[in-house]
């Protein structure tokens, strides 16, 4: 992710209101921002509809009258995205819940065909990927979007917590929780690792 | 590798396997940050080595964060294959052909020419309303009516008499007035002006001025018979 080209692509964006800026931007964007909002949503459809809302967020936000070019782009970028994400997530709670279920369902239907299988070698790399799908889905979402924002898209503590509204000591918590979750969870996938 | 053995690989002098739980808790808070790499408070990172020093779980705990750095824990997605189309729908396509290109089409399809004018608003009302039904639109007087033009539906629903008002008429090949009973054929044409009929025996132009005593004929070029009866230049039908 260039983030230099981004803020540069957007810059000239909200200098000239030029469609074409704004359309290369979100084309620039747009594997950034599901990738983001797949991992806080973990459904790949709910991610494109959350991008379609960021979209739109941004378009109404470089048009307000009160619009100032933010100092710290990654930082508000992010934050917009978030917002959109979780906000979807939680209008889709139930959904989520569901298919959430599903994860969980097919991650059980695997690991009773292990535990009933008496020959258990190493996880192959999809198994290891829906072992880790379904771990991830089990945490909440204020420990998963710490998570996220901390440990996938690299932000630091402070950082995470303006965008989230929290405290840095907050999203610390938050995020040694999910680890802790996540290293019960997937012991035996560690283990493996060399 | 199995737990023990890994931790044979470490020099750690001084073990102890008893520890309140809350100081393990706040420990491994503080690797996961460490792992996170934020800084520590001067007092956090002494406490984290004292402790670290002699518990070996928390060890453990710390290199199995070290460990998980390297499971794929983020899905990456695809860059989507993103067009903004400017694009209307088929519907939305319909909607712009009715509202404007039909009118359009209409009047350029639309041979007739047709115009009502009357020195009274009541039947500009009354004829407009018959006009706008068939796609027509209002012009200003004088208007000359062509031989080429049918009329007949303009005046379909309205009695010539309620025309108070100007008619020209430069006949070349024909008129059909369906509305009456009256046709202009050619140079010998015939025109019914409420209950009076006349009749050019050869090529004529005349104008037809209707007042409130009457049809006021202007015999422009031509000869018009009335009753059996030339007439030339004004005159009044009664």
């Amino acid at each position: 992710m260039d983030w230099n080209k981004l803020k540069e692509l957007y810059l000239q964006f909200t200098k000239t209101k030029k469609e074409e800026f704004f359309e290369e931007f979100i084309k620039s964007s747009s594997s950034w921002f599901l990738s983001l909002a797949y991992n806080i949503l973990r459904n790949e459809a709910d991610s494109k509809d959350a991008f379609q809302l960021f979209c739109e967020k941004l378009w109404r936000i470089t048009f307000s009258p009160n619009f100032e070019f933010p100092s710290n782009f990654k930082a508000w970028l992010t934050r917009i995205a978030v917002n959109e994400a979780i906000n979807l997530y939680r209008k889709n709670k139930r959904q989520f819940k569901n298919e959430a279920k599903l994860i969980q369902q097919k991650a059980s239907t695997f690991k009773n065909y292990h535990q009933g299988n008496p020959v258990q070698g190493k996880l192959t790399e999809e198994e290891k990927r829906t072992k880790i799908e379904e771990a991830i889905n089990s945490l909440d979402e204020d420990k998963r979007s710490a998570f996220v924002l901390v440990v996938m898209e690299g932000l630091s503590y402070s950082e995470a917590a303006e965008i989230l509204g929290v405290s840095p000591s907050q999203i610390r918590g938050r995020v040694y929780q999910a680890r802790k979750l996540l290293r019960e969870k997937l012991k035996n996938i560690i283990a493996e690792i060399d | 590798m199995s737990e023990d053995k890994r931790l044979d690989n470490e020099n750690v002098t001084t073990e102890s396997t008893e520890f309140i739980e809350s100081d393990c808790e706040k420990a491994r808070e503080l690797i996961s940050a460490l792992v996170d790499g934020e800084e520590l408070a001067p007092e956090e990172e002494e406490f984290l080595y004292r402790h670290t020093v002699s518990c070996k779980d928390c060890r453990a705990f710390w290199r199995d964060l070290e460990k998980m750095k390297k499971l794929p824990l983020k899905t990456e997605v695809k860059a989507v294959n993103l067009t903004i189309k400017r694009t209307i729908s088929w519907w939305q396509a319909v909607a712009i052909l009715i509202v404007f290109l039909l009118p359009l089409l209409i009047m350029l399809l639309k041979k007739e020419k047709a115009t009502v004018f009357s020195k009274t608003p009541y039947t500009i009302k009354v004829a407009g309303r018959v006009l706008e039904t068939t796609g027509y639109t209002k012009l200003a007087p004088p208007f000359t009516i062509k031989a080429t033009d049918r009329v007949s539906i303009i005046y379909k629903d309205l009695f010539i008499n309620q025309l108070l008002g100007e008619i020209k008429l430069s006949p070349k090949k024909e008129i059909t007035w369906l509305g009456g009973s009256t046709t202009i054929e050619g140079a010998n044409f015939k025109l019914m002006i409420g209950p009076k009929k006349i009749y050019a025996p050869e090529f004529a132009k005349i104008e037809v001025n209707m007042t409130d005593d009457g049809a006021l004929l202007n015999v422009a070029v031509g000869k018009v018979i009335l009753n059996d009866k030339e007439i030339k230049g004004k005159y009044l039908i009664r």
